[in-house]
Order: C-alpha cells, then structure tokens, then sequence
C-alpha cells in the first residue's frame, strides 16, 4: 500500500501523454489534458493522506482526533475548479483555429504559419 | 516522422520518464506516513485562533489566502480571455435569437428539447440555487466553500438554459450583469485585504472579530466574507463562460 | 567563497538572459518571432537560478533553515540512523501554550478499520487507472465527453475515500456540469458545417 497512489500517479500521467501524442483531433488531446491534470489531485492527496486520520473537519469529532493534511486539500480544491476554467480557454482556441483554418487535425495544423 | 515511429519515440521517452518518477516516489515517505510539520501546526492552531471548523477553508482563505487570490484571478484572466477569443470575427454575424433554441430559430440543426428533460431541469433551479449560495457561505463550518459553491450556483443558471429557454437563460444573465459580478467578487476578495493594510494590520490579515463559538456562521471573522465574494466571482465566471459557448453555437454564423 | 562567487555567476547570467529575451520581444517585428524570445527567459533563466540556489544551499534537505518572524528558528537536526524523517516540532509552537495533543496511533476518527479503508482505496485507485485508460481510447468525440464524466465520478469516490469531502464536491460539481457543457458546446460548434 506504500507505493500504488503514486503507481497510479504515473500510469494516469502516461496514459494522458500517449492519448495526447496520438491524437488527431484537437478537442480529443484537449481531453486527454483533462486526464493528465487529474493526475496531479491524485498526487497531492496521495502526499498528505494519513493512516487512520479523518477528514479535517472538527465540527463533530474532538479536536484531539488524528486528520490529514488540509493543506494538499486546499490546494487541490481550487486547482480542480480554476482548471476547469482554463480548459474552457483552450477549447476557444479549438473554435477559433476551426473557423479559421476548418480543421482540428494538429498534423495539418502545424503546417499552417499564422 | 510517421505515427508509428512516434508511437515508439514517445514510448522510449515514456520509460524514462516513469524511472524518473519512480524514482522520485521512492523517495516519498510511503502512503500514509505524512511526515512534514507544517500539516499538523496548522490542524492544531486552525480552531482555536480562527473559529473556524472547516480547517480547509481556514487554510485557503486565511493561512494561505494570498495563493487563493492568485487562483482566483487566473480564473479571472481564463474567463476575459475566452471572452476575448470568441469574439465577433469579420466574416461573422449574429443571427437574431427568434424563437426557442429548438426548432423555428430557422437553423433546423438544433433539436427541441423533450418534456423529460426540461420539467425536473426547471423544477432543479431553484434547490441548485439555494444549494450553491448555502455552500458558498459556510465554508468556514463544513466542507464546502466558495468554489464549490460558486459551481453549483453557475449550474443553477445552466440547468435554465437545459429547461430550453435559451432566451430566458441570456435575459437573466446579461454579459454587462456577468462583468460586474465577476468584478465585484474579485475585487471584493482583494479589498478586504486591503483594508487589512489600511488597519495597519498585514495584508489579508483576519481583522474581524472571530466570534464566540466555533464553527457558527457568524464566526470566523474574514473566512465567511471571503468565501461569499469569491463564490460569487467563480459562479459569474462559469455563466460567462457557458452563456460564451452558447451564443457560439446557437448564433454566431458565418455570412455567404 | 568560491560558492559565492559561481552562484553570482549563474545568478548574472539568468539577468542577462531575461535582458536578452525581453530586448528581443520589444525589437521584433510581428507576434510569432516575440512568441519565440520569450522562451528563454521562461524556461532557461529559472534553470540558471535554480542551480544557483543548489550551489548555494546544497542538495541535503536536512541542511535547510527554517525562519519565522524572528530570525532562523532552531530545528531538531536528524540522526544518522533515522531511515524516515519524524515529524518536527517547531521552535515556535512551544512559545504559546501548544493546543491539545493529537491522538495517538489507534485513537484515529474513522469508524471504519484501517484495513478495510484501504481496501477501500486500493479499488477506487484501480478505478480511476482503469477509468483513464477508458477516456484516452475512446476516440468518438462525444462518447469520450461522456467517459470523462464518469471519470469525473470515479475520481470523486477516490478523494472521498482519502478523507476529502470538499474536493469532492469540487470534482463532482466539475466533472458533472462545467467541463460536459463547455465540451458538448464546443464540439457542437465544430461539427456541423457553417452556413
């Protein structure tokens, strides 16, 4: 149980580059991201989670019980929500470079200079 | 390079980044044994110095509330930006929204939205509503917060839109009402700690009083008012967004 | 002596880079050739001012000083034979009277048993693995929109099973409303032809 988290930490990043690298459609490697960005939540609650701890919330439980750490959870919190934001962005981009260019593939895409 | 030799390149690189990464985890402590100190000083002084239940929320918008405002103007800049990028191009125009999105538009491509969907979408506003603005001002007693709170408040106006009535959606909703939202949220968040600065005090300092018990609303001094400005911005910034797509895809067409 | 010396060296030559880049920026003539002088002060500068910071300090984490308001704080220094790192007390939490204790080993608040806990999260780990490798094969756009979401769902039984219910209500409200609508809108816009 030491090591698996972080296993699927590596297996989640790996599989979201290979989705990423043979894609041929835009709004598919934008997916893809989607799936790499989850893998750093996972990895952070991985890092502060304790053994037998409880949820660091003390409006129920006395203050003296074992919690992990809150401070991964806050980062986490907002990493999930502003990130949803920015792929929101990205997918824009998707649109505009299809009104401009009428195709998503990103082989043909790089081709294009500006 | 064909796909198949970069299936095999990537492939190649992929081992050596997931030694790297085993390597690095090897590292770690192991699950579970979360060795660093600043996790605990914080669980043991967050009640009793904030008044605050919720430590989390404690963390983020007070111990580490810089980073928080730095956050939440990321999705600040994500939501001008994405206003920015789909603007009206040259080549474009908007087709006037007559009717319902589903059906005498003139388009024909959008179908109408079923009575199954749109009945319990309609009867759903409502409870999302109270849910979302329940959440984004008890961040300081249980786990919720001002953006989970702003999310499900932004759904709210969605689900208006999912009950077909893209027009009644763009009428609640005005772009000019969105900015001014989105505006007062993330400048209420900054003014607040400004106003620290103006007693004298750090910035973002808690300078309200704490209350009398912890984990009731009116406690926590600065957390709750944070909470509620930045839920607010977050829930403005997702309606920008959606109602963004929407007018990309049921209006904007692009003239002969 | 000579640490400082070569760590002024790297650090002058991160300044001169981002000098450089920024010349660059302001003199070239349209917006991809400025994309291409931002790079170096993005991504080579850092690298000069991280090895700067390891000439400096060292790659011994143990040999990090820790501050508060005060001054340098005394920290208890490692043994030798310590093969895990202990949790540390602060020099500053024995300064006010410190809050309660935390619990022991077996006074955890979860009221299910460790073991069945982490079976618990061995299954949910290997969901959400499996549910990666869903959404990255699937390859029709809006049947990938749809794995994602139940991805979404996957990963927020994950976070609650390592205790953070927040981040759950965070994923949950995400990967069920925000990312479907902004996805299923943009493809929509990208399928049908223009007119």
């Amino acid at each position: 149980m030491g090591i698996v988290p972080f296993l699927v930490v590596a297996w989640i990043v790996v599989v979201g580059l290979y989705g990423i690298v043979t894609s041929r459609d835009l709004i598919n490697q934008i997916m893809c991201l989607i799936v790499v960005q989850s893998s750093t939540y996972v990895l952070l609650l991985g890092v502060g989670y304790v053994t037998g701890g409880a949820a660091p919330y003390f409006s129920d439980i006395p203050l003296t019980t074992k919690a992990v750490d809150p401070v991964v959870q806050a980062l986490a919190l907002t990493d999930v929500v502003v990130e949803a934001a920015v792929t929101a962005l990205l997918l824009s981009f998707a649109i505009q470079a299809y009104k401009r260019f009428g195709t998503l593939d990103p082989h043909e895409l790089a081709e294009f200079k500006g | 390079m064909t796909p198949g030799q970069r299936r095999w390149f990537f492939l190649a690189a992929a081992a050596g980044l997931v030694a790297c990464y085993l390597w690095a985890f090897a590292g770690l402590p192991g699950f579970g044994n979360y060795p660093g100190p600043y996790g605990q000083e914080v669980l043991r002084q967050a009640v009793r110095q904030t008044h605050a239940t919720g430590v989390v929320s404690a963390v983020n918008f007070e111990y580490r509330g810089f980073d928080t405002v730095g956050e939440e103007f990321i999705l600040f800049a994500a939501a001008a930006g994405l206003s920015v990028v789909l603007r009206r191009l040259r080549r474009e125009r908007e087709t006037e929204p007559a009717g319902e999105a589903g059906g005498e538009a003139g388009s024909g491509t959008v179908p109408a939205a079923s009575s199954a969907m749109r009945v319990p979408a309609l009867l759903m506003v409502g409870p999302t509503a109270l849910i979302g603005w329940w959440l984004a001002s008890h961040a300081q007693t249980n786990p919720s917060g001002g953006f989970q709170g702003g999310v499900i408040l932004a759904s709210a106006f969605i689900l208006i839109y999912l009950s077909g009535e893209f027009l009644a959606f763009r009428r609640l909703s005005p772009v000019v009402l969105l900015d001014a939202v989105e505006a007062v949220g993330a400048g209420g968040f900054v003014a607040i700690g400004l106003a620290a600065l103006a007693m004298n005090l750090p910035y973002l300092d808690n300078y309200l009083p704490p209350g009398q018990v912890p984990g009731a609303v009116s406690s926590s001094g600065t957390i709750a008012l944070i909470s509620f400005f930045v839920g607010i911005e977050v829930a403005a910034a997702f309606v920008l967004i959606a109602g963004e797509f929407l007018e990309q895809t049921l209006l904007k067409r692009r003239s002969a | 002596m000579i640490r400082e010396v070569v760590s002024d060296g790297l650090l002058a030559l991160a300044v001169l880079t981002v000098a450089a880049a920024a010349l660059g920026v302001a003199v070239m003539p349209d917006a991809y050739a400025r994309l291409h002088y931002v790079t170096p002060a993005a991504v080579v500068a850092p690298v000069f001012v991280t090895l700067a910071i390891f000439v400096t300090e060292g790659l011994d984490h143990r040999r990090a000083r820790l501050y508060d308001r005060h001054g340098p704080v005394p920290v208890a220094r490692h043994d030798a034979r310590d093969a895990r790192p202990r949790p540390r007390r602060l020099a500053s939490a024995t300064r006010a009277p410190a809050g309660p204790r935390p619990a022991g080993e077996g006074e955890g608040a979860t009221m299910i048993p460790v073991a069945a806990m982490d079976t618990l999260q061995i299954v949910a780990l290997v969901g959400v693995a499996a549910g990666a490798t869903v959404v990255v094969r699937t390859r029709s756009r809006v049947r990938q929109v749809l794995a994602l979401s139940v991805y979404g769902m996957l990963l927020a039984i994950l976070f609650f099973v390592f205790q953070a219910p927040d981040v759950t209500l965070s994923e949950l409200s995400v990967g069920a409303v925000a990312l479907p609508i902004v996805l299923l809108l943009a493809i929509a816009k990208v399928r049908k032809p223009e007119q």
